[in-house]
């Protein structure tokens, strides 16, 4: 009996040991983060054809990104300004087309979602010189759009305790290919708080 | 298989099921969908704000909803508008629940079962033939003249009746009596700041020129609580009273016998009233006698009263009307009676009885009720903010009724359904546009109303006021109106309901109120039944000693009964009194009525302060973590009416649940703002408590998890997702403003077990909420958070713009909504805002300063009245 519970306090301290920093490791994997990776969607949407190849600017899609709390996600019809001409017989735009004469919306899989007691504003973050990029990665490269960033509370606190390091001319706001180099004097062009960056009720109310 | 010694085989299966079950546990991270527009809307997702009105007492008052993605959230004054002047009331905050109410009418019913419009308009068509003859509408006080048109256009017989009837008959013809307030007023039985369609003007001027207000009433009322001097005595007294004073500047012949208003408070009155300022204010519950005698008295003071013609002026009087409706009934003349809106068989018991003689009848209403019950047809009427229309307010001022939604079931509005009945195809924005044809459509529909439409006042002749009534010696029952429900119209509101009633705090049901001396006389306390007996009728309720109740009279309020809660007391009035004789009995029995006057008590501290000068306090110590925002807010407890439209607005706001009856009964009321009440003889106060913020606070000592932190502008921070229910801050709290989620009581079924019995507080799925606050679950401690979400939207839009938040730029809900401006709320940092300024005033005061809590609200005490 000696031996059986000698196998079990050894067994207990090895779950303690490796056990719990590989939960630790697992609860903040790419798998469970669902970073890099990309869902299906209804349509196969390449961002990388949008934006790199055809050269359209963010904000034609997501227009409220400088005004609003969400970007904006394009309307049904807004896709058929160019697909009701381009490939517009192509079978892959058969759910837009239906949605368009059903009126019922496409129903896209969510790639960043924060919980609800998040509130996050878009247009505050894009005045104040900070680009797609820092969340949403180079999305100009994804042929499908794939969580780029954890979106954890430390994550966002990084940020919002030294906004310095992330911020870019305001003219290199959209452009995913800017490498970034320091710009110290950014902080004082935009400027940005001093106090309360970190305060709770920044994001959660 | 636990049994005897753990094998290694059993103890390896163990270890891996219980890894399984660990590993089940930490699902990944949880997917949604994103739904865009399919056509998006010019505006977008951004927040929109219409103009619109919206009837209290029939009557409109101009307001501004916000819509977000296309839908109405939140409804407030329309500034512009001179019926409410950018203040709003309980019942306007409050009427969003009754456009989403699951108890809504979904589609029409025949006998019911649902059925099709059409088969209804052929139904009508069978009975009526070509013409009209034989067709019959009941409608209350209908104030919207395209509604008017549309009735008279239908070749009908047009009968009216209205259990509260807000309209004054001191001339020979129905009309609406309209002052400016004067600087000294004298109130007999007159509600200008509760009970009247325009109280939200009135409010406002009340607060801008706080009157000498002298009141002579026989039930507590909104008013009476901010006189200077107020006496509390039975109706036909009051009329006395008023037959008193106008026979010491010789109008009136003296009453007979003795009176028994003080002679001191005639003596101050008659020399108040001799300054040349005063305007005489006759409540419409008061005789028309009486109510003509006020007018003469008021023409003698050269008090600049107008004589405005009723919006219904057919109406000589609320019954008439419906007694030639039930002769014709009774004669067996109306092939169709159609009912609009209104429940006349619950206002009306005897009613019933007619109404099965009647070839056909329809119901036009929003829920189902007492006379949808007893009609062939019950037809969905589409709420205000999905129906297009136009109403007049108090003075005649034309307003626009704008749609917010597109109707959610199957419903008309009243302009449309008589449209129907002529075969008229077209919808209600059509109508309205025909009605409307020759008047400027797009100012007047961004506007809210048509400039200058108000009406004109009339050349008046006077009614003889006569003698004195004689005094009543029996003991005297008083109807009136319940603060929340109104006529039983608002019972489904579950907001309306469980707000406290200015006086009594009784939530979720009515009582009968009476004085202290007299229930001792009766020897009853709170809860004990009383059977009241009115002629034949006789009902049963708990009795509430009410301390400003004069002693010698009962009241009764209207709307309740069945299924709304409380107790109906309709059947007890006769006609269209105001009062009766009554016999009252004590009976067997307690129930006791639920009031919150108890609920969320300081421990006995004496906290308010009445006193001009109030206990130096140590605003800005050395505490000043921001040197560009420190949140503040100070209210006038002298501007404060006691209305609760904070109380509402911050639920509406906040997306504050209902609890429901049995909750509340147990002190578990969400409300973030509670109106506390102080009694102090013949004068009463009212202090709304939100959380103080405190710069020293006691509940974020003693949080375990740092739930509740300190931001650098000043806000006492709750934050939900942190929060694990200890309830300790509560506890540590010396203002008790914090509240906890018991159970879950928005009933999203997520983790929260269903209270027992089930709240069914009225939300159907989908409903919307303010968007831009947490939704709390179960287990959760809340309170207020000086609106964190509008400073945000601020900070966010002047940050955009790189410059400082404006003064005025952060307007708290409550703030917005109070009629009479008490609340003021601002950066006290900015030595010039207005809410530094308050705060510099001498009656500032901190509730309960000396705990050193340094609360960021404070208080401007009410003066003791002294000249």
């Amino acid at each position: 009996m000696d031996q059986w519970l000698g196998v079990m306090v050894m067994t207990a301290l090895l779950l303690l040991l490796v056990g719990l920093p590989a939960l630790w490791i697992y609860a903040h994997s790419d798998y469970v983060q669902r970073s890099r990776l990309a869902p299906e969607q209804p349509i196969q949407f390449s961002h990388r054809h949008h934006v790199a190849e055809v050269g359209l600017d963010c904000r034609y899609c997501h227009s409220a990104v400088e005004t609003g709390a969400s970007a904006g996600m394009p309307s049904s019809s807004l896709c058929l300004t160019c697909h009701s001409q381009l490939y517009a017989d192509n079978d892959l735009f058969e759910p837009l087309r239906r949605s368009y004469a059903e009126g019922q919306p496409i129903r896209w899989q969510r790639v960043y979602r924060l919980p609800d007691y998040v509130y996050f504003n878009h247009s505050i973050h894009v005045a104040k010189g900070f680009g797609c990029v820092e969340c949403h990665g180079r999305v100009d490269q994804m042929a499908l759009v794939q969580l780029n960033q954890p979106l954890t509370m430390e994550w966002c606190l990084d940020c919002h305790n030294d906004p310095g390091p992330h911020l870019r001319p305001q003219d290199k706001i959209l452009d995913p290919g800017w490498e970034k180099v320091a710009h110290p004097e950014l902080k004082e062009y935009y400027q940005i708080r001093k106090q309360g960056l970190t305060d709770c009720s920044v994001c959660h109310r | 298989m636990l049994t005897g010694a753990l094998g290694r085989r059993t103890f390896l299966q163990l270890l891996s099921g219980g890894a399984l079950a660990l590993m089940a546990g930490c699902s990944p991270r949880p997917r949604g969908e994103l739904l865009p527009y399919v056509v998006a809307p010019e505006a977008g997702e951004e927040q929109q704000i219409f103009a619109t009105a919206l009837p209290y007492l029939g009557m409109a008052r101009g307001m501004l909803v916000e819509s977000v993605a296309g839908r109405p959230i939140k409804i407030d004054g329309n500034p512009s508008h001179p019926a409410s002047l950018g203040g709003s009331d309980i019942y306007a905050q409050a009427a969003l629940f009754d456009l989403f109410d699951e108890k809504r009418l979904r589609m029409p019913l025949r006998s019911g079962r649902p059925a099709a419009f059409r088969q209804m308009l052929d139904e009508v068509k069978g009975w009526l033939g070509a013409g009209a003859e034989g067709l019959h509408i009941l409608t209350r006080t209908v104030a919207s003249p395209a509604l008017q048109a549309a009735i008279s256009a239908l070749g009908a017989r047009w009968h009216r009746y209205d259990p509260i009837w807000p309209v004054s008959l001191a001339c020979r013809r129905p009309a609406h009596l309209r002052a400016p307030l004067q600087p000294c007023l004298v109130a007999f039985d007159a509600d200008p700041l509760g009970m009247h369609p325009e109280h939200l003007r009135l409010a406002r001027e009340w607060s801008a020129l706080r009157p000498r207000l002298y009141v002579l009433e026989s039930t507590p009322t909104l008013t009476g609580g901010r006189a200077r001097q107020r006496h509390g005595l039975p109706p036909v007294e009051v009329e006395r009273g008023l037959w008193a004073l106008a026979a010491r500047f010789g109008m009136a012949p003296a009453p007979e016998g003795e009176v028994r208003v003080e002679p001191a408070w005639l003596d101050r009155v008659e020399a108040e009233l001799k300054r040349g300022d005063g305007l005489l204010l006759a409540g419409e519950t008061l005789s028309p006698q009486a109510q003509a005698l006020a007018l003469r008295l008021n023409r003698r003071l050269n008090a600049p009263v107008d004589v405005l013609p009723a919006l219904d002026q057919h109406l000589l009087s609320p019954n008439e009307s419906l007694h030639e409706l039930e002769g014709a009934l009774q004669a067996g003349e109306v092939k169709v009676l159609l009912i609009l809106e209104g429940n006349p068989v619950y206002e009306r018991p005897q009613f019933a009885n007619y109404l099965s003689r009647a070839g056909l009848t329809l119901h036009h209403s929003r829920v189902a009720n007492e006379t949808s019950q007893l009609c062939h047809w019950v037809l969905p009427a589409s709420h205000e903010l999905e129906s297009w229309g136009d109403l007049r307010a108090y003075d005649g001022l034309l307003s626009l009724v704008q749609p917010l939604i597109q109707p959610l079931h199957q419903s008309t509005s009243g302009l449309e359904l008589l449209a129907r009945l002529k075969g008229d195809e077209r919808d209600g924005y059509a109508l309205i546009r025909d009605f409307w044809r020759g008047r400027p459509w797009d100012e007047s529909l961004r506007r809210g109303f048509l400039e200058g439409s108000h009406s004109r006042p009339l050349e008046w002749s006077e009614r003889e006021p006569g003698a004195a009534p004689a005094p009543v010696p029996e003991t005297v029952l008083i109807f009136r109106p319940d603060a929340g429900v109104v006529d039983g119209q608002l019972a489904g509101n579950a907001w309306l309901q469980e707000c406290p009633r200015p006086f009594s705090k009784l939530v979720w049901g009515n009582a009968v109120q009476l004085g202290r001396a007299t229930a001792e006389s009766l020897g009853v306390a709170n809860g004990d039944l009383l059977e009241l007996k009115v002629g034949q009728q006789s009902c049963t309720l708990p009795a509430w000693v009410e301390a400003w109740q004069p002693e010698g009279t009962l009241a009764v309020h209207f709307g309740f009964g069945g299924e709304r809660g409380g107790y109906d007391v309709y059947p007890l009035r006769a006609e269209d009194a105001w009062q009766a004789a009554v016999g009252v009995r004590k009976v067997e029995g307690r129930v006791l009525p639920i009031s919150t006057q108890a609920h969320h008590q300081l421990d006995g501290r004496a906290i308010l302060q009445t006193e001009a000068a109030a206990v130096e306090v140590d605003l800005y110590g050395e505490k000043a973590p921001s040197e560009s925002e420190a949140w503040g807010m100070v209210i006038d407890l002298e501007a404060c009416i006691g209305c609760n439209a904070c109380t509402v607005a911050c639920q509406v706001e906040n997306n504050i649940p209902t609890v429901g009856p049995a909750e509340a009964a147990r002190g578990r009321e969400l409300h973030w703002i509670r109106v506390d009440r102080y009694d102090h003889g013949e004068r009463v106060d009212f202090q709304p408590v939100p959380c103080q913020h405190c710069e020293n606070a006691p509940c974020e000592k003693v949080c375990p998890v740092g739930a509740t932190m300190h931001s650098h502008d000043g806000l006492n921070q709750m934050v939900y997702n942190r929060c694990v229910g200890t309830r300790y801050c509560a506890n540590n709290c010396p203002y008790k403003v914090r509240r906890f989620n018991f159970f879950d009581y928005w009933g999203r079924g997520s983790k929260g077990e269903a209270p027992s019995p089930p709240l069914n507080l009225g939300w159907f799925e989908g409903e919307p909420k303010n968007p831009e606050v947490t939704v709390r679950d179960r287990g959760v401690m809340e309170k207020c958070t000086y609106c964190v979400q509008r400073i945000s939207a601020a900070r966010i839009g002047a940050d955009k713009e790189n410059r400082a938040i404006a003064d005025g730029e952060v307007v708290t809900a409550c703030q917005a909504a109070c009629p009479s401006q008490a609340i003021v709320f601002g950066n006290l940092a900015d030595s010039g805002s207005r809410v530094a300024r308050a705060r510099s005033d001498r009656r500032n005061f901190a509730l309960l300063g000396e705990l050193n809590t340094k609360p960021r609200t404070t208080y401007l005490s009410r003066p003791n009245e002294v000249d």
